[in-house]
Order: structure tokens, then sequence, then C-alpha cells
């Protein structure tokens, strides 16, 4: 009899894990793919939210500062283009993803894998929505999660922030003359920081439907006042005005006092004493200029370089003298629109000089930059 | 059998939706509770807890409201639901998620917005949901920090809110300075021009083209240079002023170029 119950007893066992067993392969292979929508670990969907989230600066880096990941030598940026080009740019965020399968994101002492789409869609917002009118859209994937999302990148890496202060415009011929004094007190004004470059402009024209291509796209576009004005506006722009020129240019004579009675002009961003810049010194008939010349302000027997950051005055804006001759809005003094100091003019030329400005023609085409205020 | 049983809890918790991930405002949260206090009233009505804005892939935002309905005071259903911007949270929306049979629900605001989920038997399981932080500007500061937008989820849909036409007004200010709700101006087609009225922030309206033109505002010289605690356009206009050709004229306490 005991036998008989030990054997019934075996056999209860049995039949008990035969249906744990069934029930366990029902929970595990076959429940979670009928509940497939809302099924997902606990640990996993926080996971995957925690990974998208910590990825935010990763992508960032990748978007605004390509060089940190690649060697910018494998991005076919000829030797007068600064990496400064690829940063916040498709061709930047291309080369990086041309030379890495993956960039690695550590969380919680484990390593997980980001990939990202190559090619990235450049949108216009046509409805309303984020404070962003244009950028990019993209997707990454975390490979381990096998999470894809969508993301939107913005291109405004390249304006700086005006601080709020009062500033002078243009020149004055007595420097006991306090001239034209304005203050961009209670305005977040966006300045860019390069000139409006030949890919942008492509890119506009495409995205208008007229088919644009350029072989050098880091050169800065010329383009004619109504056009600049069109391209600007595009991007929720306008077209930089002199005076805010000057004031990203003039550097300021105390930075802590905001709002000063009477504001010094400089006459280059880089050096009060015009007297001691090579642009004076190049009066003497036997100046040469040098590479660091070149670099602060690009002259008439300079090389050409694109997207240096060398001439970037006191608030981050670049080629303040030199460079291109550039076309602004000038509302105080409509005439005087163009900045005159350019690759064309020798150094020794009185045209290199901050404030000073002259006409430019009727339907030419010249270099340009935008703002934009956000409030 | 521990194991069974979290597995099972496992097959009840739900993934935090795309909607969610890809938010983009902390719009409203109820403003009964306090943070971490178990909802336990009242019965048998929806009530929301908090609606976000979510960027869909056409940059347009849609509401996504976090609503509770508590059947008993150990028994309610959680619902996320996806409406337009312009909806209130209180009508029936598209439903994208939903857990049913929870014991208990808690939120918290900051530092981030932190939903604690209850079940019966008692395990718990958290949607954290971080917020954009606007950054203070200060120099060499660009668009994408000061708006923290440089990077944004987005997630599909579309919402077809028109933009702002020519003349609407995108942001009020009245002549003492006092500013009438918040700017709608990067909503605007064509951009934005402020009206300027010798404040520190200015009426705007939804205007093609730049300041200072015959039949648009006045481009603003300043509120500080003057060194006056009160600009009144009607004895002294000079904070503003206009193109050669156009002469500024008060429209109120505005400057405008005639």
């Amino acid at each position: 009899m005991k036998r008989d119950s030990s054997d019934l007893s075996i056999s209860k066992i049995y039949i008990f894990l035969l249906i744990v067993g069934i029930a366990g392969t029902f929970l595990l292979l076959i429940y979670p793919r009928l509940n497939l929508r809302v099924a997902t670990s606990p640990d996993n969907s926080d996971l995957i939210n925690q990974a998208l989230r910590e990825s935010v600066p990763l992508i960032k880096s990748v978007w605004l500062n390509p060089v940190s990941h690649v060697d910018s030598t494998k991005c076919a940026l000829p030797k007068n283009v600064g990496t400064a080009y690829l940063e916040c740019n498709p061709e930047g965020w291309q080369c990086v993803w041309d030379n890495i399968d993956q960039v690695k994101l550590v969380l919680g002492g484990n390593t997980y894998h980001i990939k990202a789409s190559r090619e990235l869609e450049f949108v216009k917002r046509q409805v309303q929505g984020v404070q962003q009118i244009t950028g990019y859209l993209g997707e990454i994937e975390i490979v381990e999660l096998n999470k894809k999302q969508k993301i939107f990148l913005s291109r405004t890496c390249h304006e700086v922030y005006l601080p709020e202060r009062t500033y002078a415009y243009g020149e004055v011929k007595d420097l006991r003359d306090p001239g034209i004094l304005w203050d961009n007190a209670g305005r977040k004004l966006f300045i860019d920081k390069f000139y409006v470059s030949e890919r942008e402009v492509v890119e506009w024209r495409n995205y208008l439907g007229q088919n644009s291509e350029t072989k050098n796209p880091w050169k800065p576009a010329k383009l004619k006042k109504s056009e600049q004005e069109d391209f600007c506006q595009f991007h929720g722009k306008n077209v930089l005005m002199a005076h805010f020129f000057d004031a990203t240019q003039m550097t300021p004579l105390d930075q802590k006092m905001k709002f000063p009675d009477l504001v010094i002009r400089p006459d280059t961003p880089w050096q009060r004493d015009y007297n001691r810049t090579f642009l004076s010194e190049s009066k003497n008939p036997d100046y040469r200029l040098n590479p660091r010349d070149c670099s602060l302000a690009e002259v008439k027997g300079c090389s050409e370089s694109f997207f240096m950051t060398d001439s970037v005055s006191w608030s981050g804006v670049a080629f303040g003298l030199g460079f291109e001759e550039e076309r602004f809005y000038n509302p105080i003094d409509a005439d005087l629109d163009l900045k005159k100091s350019s690759r064309f003019e020798l150094a020794s030329s009185a045209w290199h000089k901050l404030g000073r400005r002259g006409t430019s023609v009727e339907d030419g085409s010249y270099s340009f930059r935008c703002f934009r205020e956000i409030l | 059998m521990i194991h069974l049983m979290l597995f099972l809890f496992a097959l009840t918790s739900f993934a935090l939706p795309d909607a969610l991930i890809s938010r983009y405002e902390l719009i409203e949260t109820h403003e009964f509770y306090q943070d971490n206090e178990l909802i336990q009233r009242p019965l048998d009505a929806w009530q929301a807890i908090a609606a976000f804005s979510t960027v869909n892939t056409d940059l347009s935002l849609s509401k996504v409201c976090l609503k509770y309905y508590l059947k008993s005071q150990t028994e309610g259903t959680f619902r996320v639901e996806k409406k337009s911007m312009t909806e209130n949270c209180s009508g029936a929306g598209e439903i994208i998620s939903e857990i049913k049979n929870l014991r208990g629900l808690q939120f918290q605001r900051t530092p981030h917005f932190k939903i604690t989920f209850t079940y019966q038997n008692f395990s718990t399981s958290e949607w954290n949901i971080s917020l954009r932080k606007k950054n203070d500007l200060r120099l060499l500061e660009t668009p994408d920090r000061h708006l923290d937008e440089t990077v944004l989820f987005v997630s599909s849909g579309s919402e077809n809110t028109g933009l702002l036409k020519d003349g609407t007004q995108c942001l009020k200010v009245l002549d003492d300075c006092t500013v009438e709700g918040t700017s709608v101006c990067h909503q605007c087609e064509n951009g934005f021009l402020e009206a300027p009225n010798g404040c520190l922030v200015s009426s705007q309206y939804c205007l093609k083209g730049s300041c200072g033109k015959k039949g648009g505002p006045a481009c603003r010289r300043g509120v500080k240079f003057l060194r006056k605690r009160v600009l009144d356009c009607r004895t002294d206009a000079s904070f503003a002023f206009c193109e050669a050709g156009s002469t500024p004229v008060c429209q109120g306490q505005e400057v405008w170029c005639h």
C-alpha cells in the first residue's frame, strides 16, 4: 500500500511539473505575443525612456561638434575651410556616420550602441508648433533595446546672443561726440556668426523646388537684396541690421557696466588702437602680410578661407573687417548699407574701420547674414 | 512562485508611449494634489492629472492628457489620451495607453514629472518624464541652448492649425507695460515685428519685412539710453525711429512710421 501511495505521489508531482511546464511555456512564449502592444517588461520600458533621455547629449555632440567623433580629414574639407562648417550641418552629421557605425552610450554600467540615419531631411514648419521654424528630421536607433526614434535637429548653433547693453552705431568724427547710441534692453537678439553659405541657399532653393547646386558649399552666398530678405524670412529671421553688426564688433570698454552714457568706438574688433594693428603698419610699403594678419582680417593679398573662427569678436561674431563685402539693412542711414572693408581692399585701405560703410549697388549681389529675435 | 508573480506583474505594466517620449512642455498639472499624494477621490469620475504638449513629425504640437478614473478607493484606471492643442482634457480623446485595475496612483512635478503606479499586488512601476529646461542667456549663448531645442524627439502625427496671418497681434503689451498672456509670435506665417512703446517688451505683430518702413512699426532705439524713467511717445518718441522718408507717429504709445 505504501509503495502504491508513493507511486501516486510521484505521479502527482510529474503531473504538477507538466502543468507548470505547459503554463510556463504559454506565459513565456505565447502570451507575450498576444499582448505585444502593451506587455513590455517594466525594466525595459523605463530603460528605453532613460536611454533615449541619456542619448540626447551624445546626439547633440555628434550634431554640434562632429569633429569630436571623427577626424576632420575624413570629411573631405579643403584646408582653407574651418571645421565650424561641419557644426549643425548635415554634411558633418553624414561624415560622422560614414566613418563610424555607432556611438557608445554607457548607462548604469552597461554599454549601449546608438546608430543614426545618415540622411537628414530638411523641414520647414508649415503649421503652428515648436519654436523652431526650420531644421532637420532624422532617426536614431538604440541597438540593444531595438528602439528606433525619430528626431528633430535644429540649426541654430551658429547664432550668438547679443547681450543686453547700450551700444554705439557707426562712426564719429570727433571722439568727444557721443554719436548715435542705442540699447537692446529687454530683447533677446541672436546674430549669425558667419555669412549665409552657398549650401544653405542651395538647400533653401531646392526646398522651394528650384533646382540648385554648388561645388563650394562653404563659400559665402551672394544674393540680391530681395533674395536676402526672402532667405532670412524663410528661416523666421531678418537681414542683419547695420547697428546690430556694429554692436557685435565694437568691444565694450567696461563689460560690467551695461548701460553707460558714453560708448567708445574701437576701430577694429581685436585692437582698440588702430595704430597698433597690421592695417596701420601695412601703410609701410615694406610690410608683408602674414597668416595671422589674414586670419584676423582677410584683405587683398590674403588667400581665401571660410568658416575660420580666428576673427571672432567679443560677441562671437566673425568677419568684422576684411573678408567679404557685406550688405546690411540700415534703417538709420539707408544709403550706408555696405561694409566695404573686404578681401578686395588692400590692408592699408581706409575702409578697414568698424562702423565705416558705403553704398551697395542697386540689384547687386552681396554676402549677408540674418538675425532673429526670440520672445 | 515569486518569479511567476514578477512575470505576471511585468505583463501588466506599460511602456511610456511615444507621444510622451516626444514631450515638449508640461502644459498643466492637477492643482489640488500635492507631490506624491495618493489619489483617492473623487470616485466615479475622470480627472486630468497632467497635460503635456508633444512634438509631431511636422513640428506641430499635440496635447497628451494623463487621466485617472477611480472606481473605488482601491481600484482605478489610468489613461493617456492624445488631443489637439486647443481641446480640453475633460472630453474624450484618442486613447493611446491604458492601465486598468490599479490600486493606487501618485505623481510628482519636480525635478522631473514622475508617475508612480501601484498594482493590486502592491508592486509598483514608474514613468519618468523629463522636461525641457530653458537656460538663462549669457554671452555666446545660442538659441538652441536657450530654448533647449537642439534635439527633439518626434512622434508620428500632425496638427493642421494654420500659421498666423500678417497683421495679427501676437503679443499684447498695454500702455503701462503690462504684458498680457504669452507670445505666439513664433506661429506667424511671415515673421513678426515689434511696435516700440517705450517698454522693455513691446507689442508684437505678425508682419513681413523690416522695422522702420513706411506703414509699418518703427525700429526700437532702446529704453535705457535716454535715462528717463518713463518713455511717452506723445512727449518724446526718440526711443524709436523710422527710415529716412517716413515719420514716426504715435498710435497710442506705439510708434509707427507714416
